[in-house]
């Protein structure tokens, strides 16, 4: 038992201390302090009883978590700003996908351009993105605002680029003789889209996906001004943190957030290692 | 490979006006004499002449220029040895 004890750790951590390993030591403090830390003091907060969070003494509860299964506010909420984001993610591939093809076969200075017309307008503040979305709407469709119609447009409108980002990255990297030797085996345009081009691009497509679909469920900027002040789970959250602060019920929201992406990328990562399995 | 058809051309082109048609709006309005944002009253450099007259704004946009290049060049730095240390790391 005991060299079999010993002996494995200091496998580990001989690989540990390498040159490499050195070099990771800042970004793996930083991930602790920075992101571990405040998650932990989340949960923490999560499970903290209302009455004593003035003060440091820790009284387990757990109110906050009941209070997703008593007020059915919650649950409305959180079905409707995850179909909400659903479909928006769904429009933003459906426009995205193509928008990365065409991008990917242009030329190589048509190819700079139109990416830095894609991008360009992440430079602008999404606050004032979403509000001039709201202006133009206003000017062109005053009855749209504050339906499902112009929160899904404005998630699309916000997130399109981080759908178009990926897919384009795993499209530009596709090899050209794959086309050529899909039409030399007899393929037609729409087969070789289907049959080769469509299966290599699943990762960009995941994790565009991810990118769209995680923010949107969450936003608080398009709701606020396109719902005509509706609320979502983001604004639920903020509401819980900032304006009653009531941090142990909006750690609780965030934290189930959190699991439930948890799950979400699990799923994709299970569909990612089927077809990365498949083309090595 | 690089001819694009006339029906990607208009898609393309579709979906570049709908991105830049608020961000087009921002910039006209920008140039309105009234604060309405909906109907363009004359022109005028007013808010232009605002934001560079006051000193709270253009304090924090140097401000802004400072913490964004500072966390930039530390995020990069960081950020790079993470990446290479993690992709390493996978290998052995």
């Amino acid at each position: 038992m005991k060299p079999f004890v010993i002996s494995r750790p200091k496998a580990k951590s001989k690989k540990r201390w390498t040159f490499e390993g050195f070099l990771g030591i800042p970004y793996q403090a930083l991930i602790i302090v920075l992101i571990m830390i405040p998650i932990f003091l989340m949960l923490l907060y999560s499970f903290q009883s209302r009455e004593t969070s003035q003060t440091f003494t820790l009284i387990f509860t757990l109110d906050n978590y009941l209070r997703f299964i008593n007020e059915p506010i919650f649950v409305g909420l959180m079905a409707e700003s995850i179909g909400l984001a659903f479909v928006a993610t769904l429009v933003s591939l459906v426009i995205g996908y193509p928008l990365a093809y065409i991008i990917s076969k242009s030329h190589t200075k048509t190819k700079t351009l139109l990416i830095l017309l894609i991008t360009a307008p992440m430079w602008i503040n999404m606050l004032l993105r979403t509000k001039a979305l709201e202006q133009v709407l206003l000017m062109l469709a005053p009855d749209l605002i504050g339906t499902n119609l112009a929160i899904i447009v404005g998630m699309t409108y916000v997130y399109l680029p981080f759908m178009v980002l990926p897919i384009y990255t795993v499209l530009s990297k596709i090899d050209v003789s794959l086309y050529e030797s899909a039409s030399d085996l007899g393929a037609n345009k729409l087969q070789t889209l289907i049959k080769v081009v469509i299966p290599l691009s699943i990762s960009g497509v995941l994790s565009g996906i991810m990118m769209v679909f995680l923010p949107s469920a969450t936003t608080l900027v398009v709701p606020k001004y396109l719902g005509a002040g509706r609320f979502l789970i983001g604004n639920l959250i903020e509401n819980a943190m900032i304006s009653q602060g009531d941090f142990g019920y909006g750690s609780s929201i965030a934290l189930l957030m959190a699991g439930l992406i948890l799950v979400f990328l699990y799923a994709i990562k299970k569909v990612d290692k089927y077809t990365e399995g498949g083309d090595e | 490979m690089n001819k694009h058809t006339l029906s990607t051309k208009t898609f393309l082109f579709g979906i570049l006006l709908i991105i830049y048609l608020p961000i087009m709006s921002l910039v006209i309005f920008s140039f309105n004499d009234s604060k309405s944002l909906i109907q363009f009253t004359g022109f005028s450099l007013e808010w232009y002449v605002k934001l560079f007259d006051s000193s709270t704004i253009m304090d924090a946009v140097f401000t802004t220029i400072l913490v964004a290049i500072i966390s930039t060049i530390i995020s990069t730095i960081i950020g790079t040895l993470g990446a290479i240390s993690l992709s390493k790391n996978k290998k052995g």
